[in-house]
């Protein structure tokens, strides 16, 4: 199976502060991935460097086997933290934007998921509470085909209910050949979605591999695993 | 994508600017209003009243012509404050990751912001010749519009018509490219700012804008007074000809494009490459 990413020897220093420590990992096509580590990780910048949002110090970063640029751009979709949204924006704009820069947009889908959640195109988006403004990000993010997902700690700060309305759509929106990075702290809540985990701590990567060889090797739950790992 | 990026931007401008041209139009509306009360109701009667309604169009004039200098602060404002927001704050989280290389993120920002500089200008013009025809007698505009065709007949008479249609069209280009490089000065300081200030970004893009236009503006002037003196050498006071002159402005006129369009695209390769290489989202 190819990787839809390689990185070799990578690393990002902010000032003295090393983020990433000589980080080389690769990531197979076709796989949900849980990028997992406590607060401060690394996990954050591992994938803003995916996306082109920061530059390296050091290393090699491929994605489909190009490095970042607006041919890799065009082939990820990336969930950040926060909102991203122009305020002034209404939603039916965001729809034109995302249908104007991404071939892979599918607005039948998209308009499918706002509906369904009984989001109005005409709100503007300061008008919107959090929790929608996040939903309208998801729909926007999922209704790409893209290759590559990037979902930065899609379910942190929101409620139980929000997080299985967040899971469900996630699940059920990505192609088959697609590979989604999830990073979280919240595992129990992405466990039962994940091939495979990847454990980063103080900006190293010091374990990598599939979530079945934790239940069926070790007996353990991937939670369970991560409590031990990052015990305090 | 250029043109995708600049539909966008120039909506996104919009979104805040129409509606200022359209409060700047209704004011002008007003003060022009103000201007004809004035000249028509009868202030010379005794009466508190009519002092206060005299008072009060004054003071509407006076506003409405001064909304006018606040418009063009305002779109000015708004334009550069576009650039910060799209590109530094979490809006660069969605910029920054469209399929588009930084040149051109920044090439349709240059272009939104040229369009709008000069909607700005036509909308500014038009609000002060409203207020000229209202304020001004029949006879004062026609004595205006008559002074300025006979400049330009003498002007064409001077020179030629071809000549002077030479000199406007190098005039406007000349024009454009101090504004581009003043629009790329302001941009390259707000992200030269960003990147190098973790604290009073805003004081340091100031700064920057200030020390960097007097350091271009010196080298400039230091480079039109060599080529000025190389080809003054070329003829004496008693050798100079109509001919000679005129060739000399458009040398002069040409030279103030080529040096200040060539401070602008230095500044734009300088910037993309802050864009690309140095920027670093929080």
């Amino acid at each position: 199976m190819s990787n839809i990413l390689e990185c070799v020897h990578l690393t990002k220093k902010y000032g003295h502060n090393i983020a990433l420590n000589d980080v080389s990992v690769s990531i197979p096509s076709g796989k949900i991935v849980g990028l997992l580590g406590p607060n401060g990780s690394g996990k954050t910048t591992l994938i803003k460097l995916i996306a082109g949002l920061l530059v390296p110090n050091g290393g090699e970063l491929y994605i489909n086997g190009s490095k970042p640029g607006p041919e890799t751009k065009a082939i990820i979709s990336y969930l950040p933290e926060r909102p991203y949204f122009d305020p002034s924006m209404r939603i039916c704009e965001m729809l034109d934007f995302f249908a104007d820069f991404y071939a892979d947009f599918d607005m039948e889908r998209a308009v499918k998921m706002l509906s369904d959640l009984g989001i109005s195109q005409d709100a503007k988006m300061k008008t919107l509470s959090k929790g929608t403004k996040e939903k309208v990000q998801l729909v926007l993010v999922m209704s790409r085909r893209a290759k590559l997902y990037l979902l930065d700690e899609p379910i942190a700060g929101v409620d139980p209910a929000a997080r299985d309305y967040i899971m469900r759509t996630i699940l059920t929106n990505y192609g088959e050949d697609s590979t989604i990075l999830i990073s979280t702290h919240l595992i129990t809540d992405i466990e039962k979605v994940l091939d495979e985990y990847i454990f980063i701590s103080n900006g190293n990567i010091f374990r990598q591999g599939t979530v079945d060889d934790v239940r069926t090797e070790e007996g353990k739950s991937l939670d369970e695993l991560f409590r031990e790992v990052f015990r305090c | 994508m250029l043109k995708k990026l600049f539909r966008h931007d120039f909506a996104a401008i919009g979104r805040h600017m129409w509606l200022f041209s359209i409060i700047v139009f209704a004011t002008t509306a007003l003060g022009c209003a103000s201007i004809l009360a004035l000249e028509n109701i009868d202030f010379d009667q005794t009466s508190a009243f009519f002092d206060t309604i005299q008072l009060i169009l004054t003071l509407t004039t006076v506003m409405s012509f001064l909304a006018i200098y606040a418009y063009a602060i305002i779109g000015t404002v708004n334009i550069f404050k576009r650039y910060y927001n799209n590109l530094f704050t979490d809006e660069g989280y969605l910029t920054f990751t469209l399929p588009v290389k930084s040149s051109q993120i920044f090439g349709a920002k240059i272009l939104s912001a040229i369009a709008w500089l000069l909607l700005i200008g036509i909308v500014e013009a038009l609000c002060f010749c409203l207020f000229m025809i209202t304020a001004l007698p029949t006879y004062a505009i026609s004595s205006l519009l008559n002074n300025f065709g006979q400049m330009i007949t003498t002007a064409a008479e001077a020179v030629g018509v071809f000549q002077l249609v030479i000199y406007i069209i190098e005039i406007i280009v000349a024009s454009l490219a101090t504004v581009i490089y003043q629009i790329v000065l302001v941009y390259m300081s707000i992200t030269f700012a960003t990147i190098i200030a973790k604290k009073h970004r805003m004081i340091t893009g100031v700064l920057m804008y200030f020390v960097s236009n007097m350091l271009v503006s010196i080298l400039i002037t230091v480079l039109a007074a060599i080529t000025t003196v190389i080809s003054s050498a070329f003829f004496t006071a008693d050798s100079l000809t109509h001919e000679i002159i005129s060739a000399e402005m458009h040398v002069q006129l040409i030279q103030f494009f080529l040096l200040y369009g060539g401070a602008a695209t230095g500044i734009y390769f300088f910037n993309s490459f802050l864009l690309k290489k140095k920027l670093n989202l929080p």
